[in-house]
């Protein structure tokens, strides 16, 4: 199990800050927190990055979601 | 009506036309292909188109094309010797003076202006020269350093 | 990892390897090329800061002998907004082709309205005479505070603010809000013993690189058209103007010539597009190059800024809460950087209850541009400011209240993730023990100190490297050279491949040699291309063992590799990589190695600075008389290029602080549009800054990179506002401390 965070404007969508996640690949944990969550859909969340375990990962659709890690969805940062 | 114009560049003879409005710049780099001469603002205050006249450090973009006729000119294409670097030269490599290096070729030829006429510049000297250069991304540090390091070999005739 | 490890290479200070062209003026940069047959490009810009366009008719100008083309919005055919009113498209893009020239509307003063190619320079000059243009004036929005008033002038009726509770149901220049929080705030400041309020702005700053942008570009109907230009990302280049024509990726081909500066401002398109339809129209090659009161007013600038910050602690100096409000203006187009100043703004501390807001807001000012560590340095200003009114109140070393307080591995910060390894402790405790801080300031001085962060990014990056039969090899990269990456991709290569520097030529290639590769930025490129390099080179060693392997008829299991050489653990031979290669087409032909890589895993870079500052009373000016920048590299590759990024971006910054800022008058027209009257640092403004480069090694790279490009741009606005405070003994609450605000604040309190 791995626990995702919400930052607070996903979690004016979710209502709660923190949910605990079965799924151990990405694919199968946006379609885990889309069907607790159906309103997230239109929330970009698939434009964000994903943190695990601090760790940001820009395009995060290939990677393994590991057992006992911290997920935060972040906004995609640039730079100078 | 073109100007016909006779001058020196770097010790070779070189002629050509220009419009009477045209930049010493403008026919260094459009006409001559001599883009080493850089130009940054157009209004002589960024000092990327340093070049000398009859010795003089002046920024190409302020002289009018045709006051180089049967005057002397220096720009950093005459700087070094072939392919041995002018140890000016050397030395903003070697402290690592440069970034983008758009700013660096106005910087030698007035790093060079300046150790002609003053060989044993303090560092406050060196920085009031050197003030008419902008570098925006050294923060001038390391080619103060450069500068000063120059002075010593030139001095020790190294 | 690396602290144990010895490397040959990584760590010197070695020459540059486009150094010989850039001493000698051979490098070439945007404006230095030519083409037979070209045609100069100029563009008519607003004479107005807002105002619709109630005719335009350039036929004037299309019957000038010498005109041979012109270009307006409506060359941008597949972008328009009626598609993205229906929801087709991305509405940054359109925001961008109405940037680069304006749709029926002006909204700032030099936003481009049409462009036209003349034989001659002079005669496109001529061509923009001949134009018919009549506006119906608007009233100019200059400030965050007339933009958010309920009665202002709007921009863009179609723009209504996202991020509210509640839908709004009337258009405003507020283009998005968005909200932070952790932790109960209200709760943490009624445990506070001590709470600091302050507000504070900040001004309109320019990127002020010395190079303008420019361009060459020819339209080719039977092969890729071709764009040379300086830019931080000639693929995005690529394919921003592939878009805005309606052409493939691979229709265009874009040359990035050497860059001179860009800090952000050369990440996206200005003239590239219009040049390429101009082109188009004209059949001709076509140049672009922009004066330097063009760049001023119609490129770059970076958001201005208001916030308001409010920290409480302890009275031993522990904070409980922490709260912003920042406001920054994006220009004309949404897109300030105010997520990154939300999430950027109180990092540098570990505080359980935090929350921060942000607004972006349009107006009539130039597009906003990423500006080294977009967003950050705005906002860690204030926070900084109000960090040491804090240890100031509290009779506390500034550093030790940071010290108290300082983000670490484990800290969870506001914006998400909780940190790993960071170097801001080690940062804070080398600023406490060098020179400067231990040397007693003389009288009429004062001295700040100021944190910063930074996240650093990752991103795709593509390398190729092709070795020769004398071992000889090119480093093929498609990320632009802005501070001598080429130096530090050499270096990593040789390092990686076990062969002298000189045998390896980096080259930063154009868009059809490499794949893709984001744009130079976010401090990334010595990290993810680096990444990409060290990919490579493992790439080639694979080969060349494998190639061993079969010249002694063994398995490749049973070849290691070691300081540049094969080893044949079944026997004892050893061959030379020059060696191999020089076999290489009796094993196959000759070797290539490829790196394509999605790099993840930045490290954050944390930055301590010092500042010592005089001013003169008599006149408000400020003299900077000491300065230390401290920061953590992960691992410095090259330590000259290191501490040139830790000084630029002390100088933009002191600049920032003391003197840049955009100057309008009544009609929203700016002022000083010059290097003149807009003043960045000369040599003589400046001290020598010294650095300490920290390192603590980043675990994802393979030398333990952190990027270190940006967040030395963040600490110098706090660093700088509290030591002219400390000096003249008042609070300091807006940048810049130019003299003239300076000599004011003096007066008003001596009344």
């Amino acid at each position: 199990m791995a626990t995702l965070f919400f930052n607070s404007e996903l979690e004016k969508i979710t209502e709660c800050r923190q949910i605990s996640i079965k799924s151990n690949t990405y694919r199968d944990f946006i379609e885990e927190i889309l069907n607790i969550f159906p309103d997230l859909q239109g929330s970009g969340l698939m434009e964000m990055a994903l943190a695990i375990d601090g760790e940001i990962i820009h395009e995060p659709l290939l990677v393994a979601i590991p057992d006992n890690s911290e997920l935060h969805f972040v906004f995609k940062i640039s730079g100078g | 009506m073109k100007t016909h114009v006779t001058t020196d560049i770097n010790d070779e003879a070189v002629e050509f036309l220009c419009e009477p409005q045209h930049t010493l710049l403008h026919v260094l780099r459009n006409e001559l292909g001599l883009t080493g001469t850089k130009e940054g603002c157009g209004s002589g205050d960024c000092g990327a188109c340093s070049v000398t006249v009859n010795g003089r450090l002046v920024c190409a973009c302020l002289v009018l094309a045709v006051e180089a006729d049967g005057a002397k000119i220096g720009t950093i294409e005459g700087v070094a010797n072939r392919d041995s670097l002018h140890i000016i030269q050397e030395k903003y490599l070697e402290h690592a003076a440069l970034q983008c290096g758009i700013c660096t070729p106005g910087l030698i030829v007035s790093t060079q202006a300046l150790l002609e006429e003053n060989p044993n510049p303090t560092e406050q000297e060196a920085r009031y020269f050197l003030a008419g250069n902008l570098c925006r991304c050294t923060g001038y540090d390391k080619i103060i350093r450069a500068v000063m390091d120059a002075a010593q070999c030139l001095r020790q005739g190294a | 990892m690396s602290e144990a490890k010895q490397y040959k290479y990584i760590g010197q200070r070695t020459i540059r390897p486009d150094g010989f062209d850039k001493v000698t003026g051979r490098a070439n940069y945007g404006a230095d090329l030519s083409l037979p047959g070209m045609l100069w490009g100029k563009v008519l810009r607003s004479p107005y800061a807002h105002a619709l366009i109630t005719k335009l008719d350039t036929s004037r100008a299309e019957a000038h002998p010498d005109v041979l083309a012109v270009a307006g919005f409506e060359d941008f055919p597949s972008v328009n907004a009626e598609a993205f009113a229906a929801g087709n498209g991305d509405s940054g893009m359109l925001d961008l082709a109405r940037n680069i020239l304006a749709d029926k509307k002006v909204l700032y003063h030099g936003h481009a309205i049409v462009a036209v190619a003349a034989r001659t320079e002079e005669a496109a000059a001529q061509a923009l005479q001949l134009i018919d243009v009549e506006y119906e004036v608007l009233p100019p929005v200059m400030s965050i505070e007339q933009a958010i008033k309920e009665d202002a002038a709007v921009l863009h009726e179609d723009m209504f603010t996202q991020g509210l509770a509640d839908t709004p149901s009337a258009p405003s220049n507020i283009a998005s809000r968005m909200e932070l929080k952790k932790g109960d705030v209200a709760a943490g400041f009624a445990q506070a013993d001590i709470i600091v309020e302050r507000e504070f702005s900040t001004p309109t700053v320019h990127q002020g690189y010395i190079e303008p942008h420019a361009t060459t570009v020819r339209f080719d109907d039977n092969g890729p058209s071709m764009v040379w230009c300086p830019t931080q990302g000639h693929f995005d280049v690529r394919a921003s103007t592939a878009r805005l024509l309606n052409m493939e990726l691979g229709q265009i081909k874009v040359v990035a010539s050497e860059i001179g500066g860009g800090f952000g401002g050369k990440t996206t398109v200005y003239l590239e597009p219009v040049a390429l339809v101009l082109s188009r129209k004209a059949g001709r090659p076509v140049k672009m190059v922009m004066s330097r009161d063009e760049v001023f007013r119609a490129s770059g600038p970076a958001s201005a800024s208001k916030s308001r910050i409010k920290i409480g602690a302890k009275s031993d100096g522990t904070l409980t809460a922490v709260e912003a409000s920042l406001y920054y203006e994006a220009g004309a187009f949404k897109g300030s950087p105010m997520a990154p100043g939300c999430m950027t703004v109180f990092t540098p501390y570990d505080v359980e209850n935090m929350w921060v807001e942000g607004f972006d807001v349009v107006v009539n000012k130039a597009k906003a541009a990423a500006y080294r560590a977009p967003g950050a340095p705005q906002a860690e200003f204030a926070a900084e400011m109000v960090m040491n009114e804090l240890a100031e109140k509290l009779a506390m070393d500034p550093i030790d209240l940071r010290l108290l307080n300082a983000a670490k591995a484990g800290t969870q910060t506001l914006y998400g993730p909780k940190l790993k390894e960071v170097g801001l402790v080690q940062c804070l405790q080398a600023a406490k023990t060098s020179e400067q801080y231990q040397t007693v300031l003389a009288s009429g001085e004062g001295r700040g100190v100021a944190a910063g962060f930074w996240f650093n990014i990752g991103g795709q990056s593509s390398v190729i490297i092709n070795m020769n039969s004398d071992g000889t090899g090119t480093i093929l990269e498609g990320s632009p050279d802005i501070g001598g990456s080429r130096a530090s991709m050499q270096m990593m290569a040789a390092e990686e491949l076990g062969i002298p520097l000189d045998r390896l030529n980096p080259i930063v290639t154009d868009t059809e040699h490499v794949a893709y590769n984001a744009t130079t930025g976010g401090s990334r490129t010595t990290f993810a291309t680096g990444m990409a390099v060290v990919e490579a080179c493992q790439d080639v060693v694979a080969q060349l063992k494998s190639r061993a392997a079969s010249m002694w008829n063994v398995t490749s299991e049973q070849v290691d590799w070691q300081d540049g050489s094969a080893i044949n653990l079944a026997g004892e031979d050893v061959m030379t990589l020059a060696e191999i290669c020089a076999a290489a087409e009796k094993t196959g032909g000759q070797i290539s190695g490829r790196g394509n890589i999605n790099a993840r895993g930045a490290g954050p870079s944390f930055a301590v600075h010092l500042c010592d500052v005089w001013v003169d009373r008599d006149t408000g000016k400020t003299d900077v008389v000491r300065y230390t920048a401290i920061q953590d590299a992960g691992k410095a590759i090259h330590p000259g290029y290191v501490e040139g990024q830790f000084q630029g971006g002390a100088a933009q910054g002191i600049g920032w602080a003391l003197n840049e800022e955009y100057i309008y008058d009544d009609n929203g027209i700016m002022e000083n549009a010059g290097f003149l009257d807009y003043r960045v640092p000369l040599a003589s403004d400046l001290p020598s800054i010294d650095t300490i480069i920290v390192e603590v090694p980043n675990a994802f790279h393979p030398f333990g990179v952190r990027g270190v490009g940006e967040t030395g741009i963040i600490p110098p606005l706090a660093a700088v506002g509290t030591a002219v405070s400390d000096a003249i003994g008042l609070p300091i609450e807006t940048l810049p401390c130019s003299p003239p605000r300076v000599l004011k604040l003096l007066q008003e309190a001596a009344k």
